[in-house]
């Protein structure tokens, strides 16, 4: 029950929002955050009180009757793998709830088309039927086209659009996908825990593991599939970017490993060694394009692409340390770059109103708290130790290592890169002469702060105590590992 | 059979025709001389009033026990019953859409022919034979004729008319001709009749009956024309374009979910015999192959021209053609599943397009067209307005929870079924899938429309009631049965039952 609470809290918020008048909006922005905060309480309590000695696999499971027509009903539960991440989408939704405060455009659609994505998105992460599963996933895509259309920037038409096309062709795969499946059981279950124990035939794995993998992994920005994310972030408004990159873009690694890899070990066995070689291109080529960026927050979209890469890869080596430290990359993946973003969006272009490098300069002179934290992130960008990037990395590449130690080595160049590119924007952005004009820009607000803080809080907490994560990570990749090892 | 009997089996049926005259003499005789609005208010009232009667009777008449009148010319039983009662509603919904008009004098003629058009429906869904399944297209096919004709005032009313006219009698020789050779070879024209004469024909080989081949695609070409398949759709477009937007929005539901009941019924229960395959690499001559074709030529054409389209009329026509063709996959899926699917996706279609068609009548009102254009900035003119649009849209798009996104998965898991260990059917649901992805890209247009681009005219839309509430009552119908599919689901599922 607690875990379908963070989805009927949030929807409960949009449901409230409706019905407040438009013109109230303050009372708006904090119905929203209020229902940010509830669901984020939900999903601490469900972490906290996650039983590492119980036999069940899922835990906090509730089950409903939906359509048994198709037998398809209403299943969620949560395991070691999916309760950091609604920890995750719980962190980022009130993060960006607060970082939305200065949205005066049409207040009200906004929080509601907000909040009905965050409910898609929890609803992923704990569904345990891949129907439930799939309509969650829609719920969380489709708002997409509007938040990035009506309320973004730089060419917002083209990024919303080419944004969701992308994304719909990946569930169009997704959806036939689940049609082969629902017919292959005989039209009885949907059931995500049964259909893992069922034993598909050979054959019809390997048709069905390219259709699921490559349609999540679309959403996960899989090379080539990878376009519409930096040109969809860059189009988004800065709370949206948050999510998109936080949260959004893990939906779609999750799913590989849900709805692919999990259902279909030995097809994940013949098709993986293959998709690895994708990954790696991520990894490199990502790192590399965001080094020639002009554009701050294209910097911090490809970024991105180049750390899904790293997610990907370690769910593609599908040795037992790599699917930890791809679990833990995508938690700690999801707060850095909603620190890039928050920083980038919120506290530099909305003040300055320019993301061209060569413009930007000596901002750690007029917003420090800005500068620090941007550095924080982007140490846990490069996997400085102590902070959550580096444990996660480091379970990644030591984990591809005993398994394809040529892409480990290779993927050595985007951690290179990465480290290269960081240091780049901070010093051209924070370091060195403030353009004059951006002397008295407005000061940061401390509801600013505190998102920012609260971020960077955990991306340092997850780095000096990782097992708070990795216990229970390992506890339930340790199946699922030997599962794929097979 | 005696006619004390039939006449209470029709009872629904004397009430839709009672309604027609009573409407008509209420207008000959009191209402001459009182305002357009008003006439159109009462007399769409006293229609309305007729309706809920017939319904209720129609509602009543589903707990009776089944029946069969003259040679099964008419079948009462569950199947049929519920679509008479959806039939109804339909034609509710339509002239609830219809009380704030005012574009022709006509009024009583009308509401009466809605009615006329409803009753040849009413009787094409309980006809299992040729001779009255075809007269009761006829009824319904010159009524709506003359219903799309009715705004004198514009060309393009009459243009649309004539074409649809046009395309209509081409398409009833087509059917009649169809018709006849079936008949004279089996000398059958009840469906059942026809299964099983047509059964022993088939032992000797489809090959070699050249006839019954002739008479299956002429029937079949016919059916295409009502159902607006490619290559039958041509009228589809300029018709939904003139037509005066009630009309345009019951030919888009009401006579769709008729006719395909009404082909699903001819060609599972009367020609089984003669359905062929259209499984990859297996494929038999036969009416599921040309369904096939029939329907993957009215996916893509539909979905690739209606991103051409500025006016939304015309694109939802060409959705229209494309959805034609998602629905016929569940058809020639030829199977149980396949069947319920078909049935459910009739009854969501209807509603969704009902729906959208009375917010664009809405806003045709407030911004003088039905363009592209005139969408733009919904969303700030009237957010409520925009927040059903988005909701049809999305259904039509086949996104979950909308109930468009069941009504797809059914039909495409329908498809896979029968053939589960090779996927015969693989290559018409992938593409289906793929056209679908196209489909949304002209979806999000209207989205992006109502809430991205600016309005030219920033006023608020002022919402007619009746109106608002019908397309309400569509979005409330399509989210609760798509949240909720379960019980719709298990009662069209025992319904075909009779039909496998």
């Amino acid at each position: 029950m607690v875990l379908s609470l963070t989805v009927i809290v949030s929807l409960l918020g949009a449901v409230l929002i409706m019905v407040v008048p438009p013109e109230r909006k303050n009372l708006i922005r904090k119905l929203a955050t209020g229902a940010a905060f509830l669901s984020l309480v939900f999903a601490l309590i469900a972490f906290f009180s996650y039983d590492l000695d119980s036999p069940d696999q899922f835990q906090f499971r509730q089950e409903l009757t939906w359509i048994p027509a198709l037998g398809v009903n209403y299943i969620v539960g949560g395991d070691g793998i999916s309760l950091p991440l609604v920890v995750l989408t719980g962190f980022i939704i009130f993060c960006g709830a607060l970082i939305a405060w200065n949205i005066e455009d049409r207040t009200k659609e906004f929080y509601v088309l907000l909040l009905i994505l965050v409910a898609g998105v929890y609803g992923v992460f704990i569904s345990l039927d891949l129907l439930l599963l799939f309509v969650f996933y829609e719920l969380a895509v489709v708002p997409m086209y509007l938040l990035i259309g009506v309320w973004g920037s730089t060419r917002k038409e083209y990024g919303a659009m080419k944004l969701t096309l992308y994304l719909m062709v990946g569930s169009a795969l997704i959806m036939l996908g689940i049609v082969l499946i629902f017919i292959q059981t005989g039209g009885e279950t949907l059931d995500l825990t049964k259909l893992a124990q069922m034993s598909f035939p050979r054959h019809f794995q390997m048709l069905i593991f390219p259709l699921m993998f490559l349609g999540f992994g679309v959403l996960a920005g899989l090379w080539p599939f990878h376009t519409w994310s930096p040109v969809g972030h860059v189009a988004a408004p800065t709370s949206v970017s948050m999510l998109h990159a936080g949260v959004l873009m893990k939906l779609g690694a999750y799913g590989c490993l849900r709805g692919a890899m999990w259902l279909f070990p030995e097809g994940a066995r013949v098709w993986l060694p293959w998709i690895i070689i994708l990954t790696t291109v991520n990894v490199v080529y990502g790192s590399m394009i965001a080094m020639v960026q002009r554009d701050f927050k294209f910097v911090i979209g490809y970024s991105s692409v180049s750390h899904m890469g790293f997610v990907v890869m370690g769910l593609s080596a599908m040795t037992e340390l790599s699917l930890a430290g791809a679990v833990l990359q995508m938690f700690s993946h999801g707060i850095m770059t909603g620190l890039f973003f928050a920083v980038v969006g919120r506290y530099v272009y909305d003040r300055t109103h320019t993301r061209d490098l060569t413009k930007l300069g000596g901002l750690m002179k007029i917003m420090p708290s800005g500068g620090v934290l941007f550095i924080i992130a982007g140490l846990a960008s490069m996997g400085m130790p102590g902070l959550s990037g580096f444990i996660a990395e480091l379970q990644i590449l030591m984990g591809v290592w005993q398994a394809y130690p040529v892409v480990a080595a290779l993927s050595g160049i985007g951690i290179l890169v990465t480290a290269a590119y960081i240091l780049r924007v901070i010093h051209s952005v924070f370091f060195g002469e403030l353009p004059a004009a951006f002397a008295n820009l407005p000061p940061i607000t401390l509801m600013e702060k505190c998102a920012g803080g609260v971020l960077a809080a955990l991306l340092i907490l997850i780095g000096l105590y990782p097992s708070l994560m990795t216990r229970m990570i390992f506890h339930s990749v340790q199946p699922l590992a030997a599962l794929l090892q097979g | 059979m005696d006619y004390l009997t039939l006449t209470k089996y029709l009872a629904p049926e004397i009430v839709l025709v009672l309604t027609a005259f009573a409407v008509l003499m209420l207008d000959l005789n009191v209402l001459r001389r009182e305002p357009l609005p008003r006439r159109f208010a009462v007399l769409g009232s006293t229609t309305l009033g007729g309706l809920a009667l017939a319904a209720a009777l129609a509602l009543w008449r589903l707990y009776w026990d089944p029946a069969s009148f003259f040679a099964d010319t008419f079948v009462v039983d569950p199947l049929n019953g519920i679509f008479a009662l959806i039939i109804i509603a339909i034609a509710a919904l339509i002239t609830l859409i219809s009380l704030p008009e005012k574009f022709t004098v006509h009024v009583s003629e009308y509401y009466a022919l809605i009615l006329f058009a409803a009753l040849g429906m009413e009787f094409m869904i309980f006809a299992e034979e040729l001779i009255m399944i075809f007269v009761s297209l006829e009824l319904t096919a010159i009524s709506l004729f003359a219903l799309t004709a009715f705004d004198r005032a514009a060309r393009r009313s009459i243009e649309a008319a004539i074409k649809y006219m046009l395309f209509g009698a081409l398409s009833t020789a087509f059917l009649l001709f169809g018709m006849s050779y079936l008949c004279g070879l089996t000398g059958q024209t009840s469906l059942a009749g026809l299964s099983s004469a047509l059964t022993s024909y088939a032992a000797g080989g489809w090959g070699e009956s050249a006839i019954v081949a002739l008479g299956v695609l002429l029937l079949l070409a016919g059916f295409g024309y009502k159902l607006a398949a490619a290559p039958f759709h041509g009228w589809a477009p300029d018709t939904f374009e003139g037509a005066p937007l009630p009309v345009t929005s019951y030919i888009a539901s009401g006579s769709k979910v008729a006719a395909f009941l009404v082909a699903a019924k001819i060609l599972i229960t009367g020609l089984p015999a003669l359905s062929g395959s259209a499984l990859w690499g297996n494929g038999e001559p036969g009416w599921t192959l040309a369904l096939a074709a029939i329907s993957a030529v009215s996916m893509v054409l539909g979905n690739l021209v209606a991103i051409l389209q500025k006016n939304v009329k015309r694109l939802l026509a060409y959705s229209s053609i494309a959805h034609a063709g998602y629905i016929l996959v569940g058809l020639l899926a030829f199977n149980r599943l396949g069947m319920t699917s078909l049935l459910y996706y009739i009854v969501i279609y209807a509603l969704t397009n009902i729906g959208a068609f009375a917010v664009l009548q809405i806003i045709a009102k407030e911004s003088g067209g039905e363009t592209m254009a005139d969408l733009a900035g919904a969303g700030r003119r009237s957010p409520l307005l925009a927040l059903l649009m988005v909701i049809l849209v999305l259904s039509l798009a086949g996104v979950p929870p909308m109930g468009g996104f069941i009504a797809k998965f059914l039909v495409f898991a329908a498809a896979i079924k029968p053939d589960a260990a090779s996927f015969g059917l693989l290559w018409l649901v992938a593409l289906a899938v793929a056209a679908n992805a196209v489909a949304l890209y002209y979806y999000l247009l209207i989205l992006k429309q109502m809430y991205i681009i600016e309005p030219a005219n920033p006023t608020r839309i002022k919402l007619p009631r009746t109106v608002t509430t019908a397309a309400a009552l569509c979005v409330l119908a399509i989210l609760y049965w798509g949240i909720f599919p379960q019980r719709l689901l298990a009662q069209l599922e025992s319904m075909s039952a009779r039909l496998f």
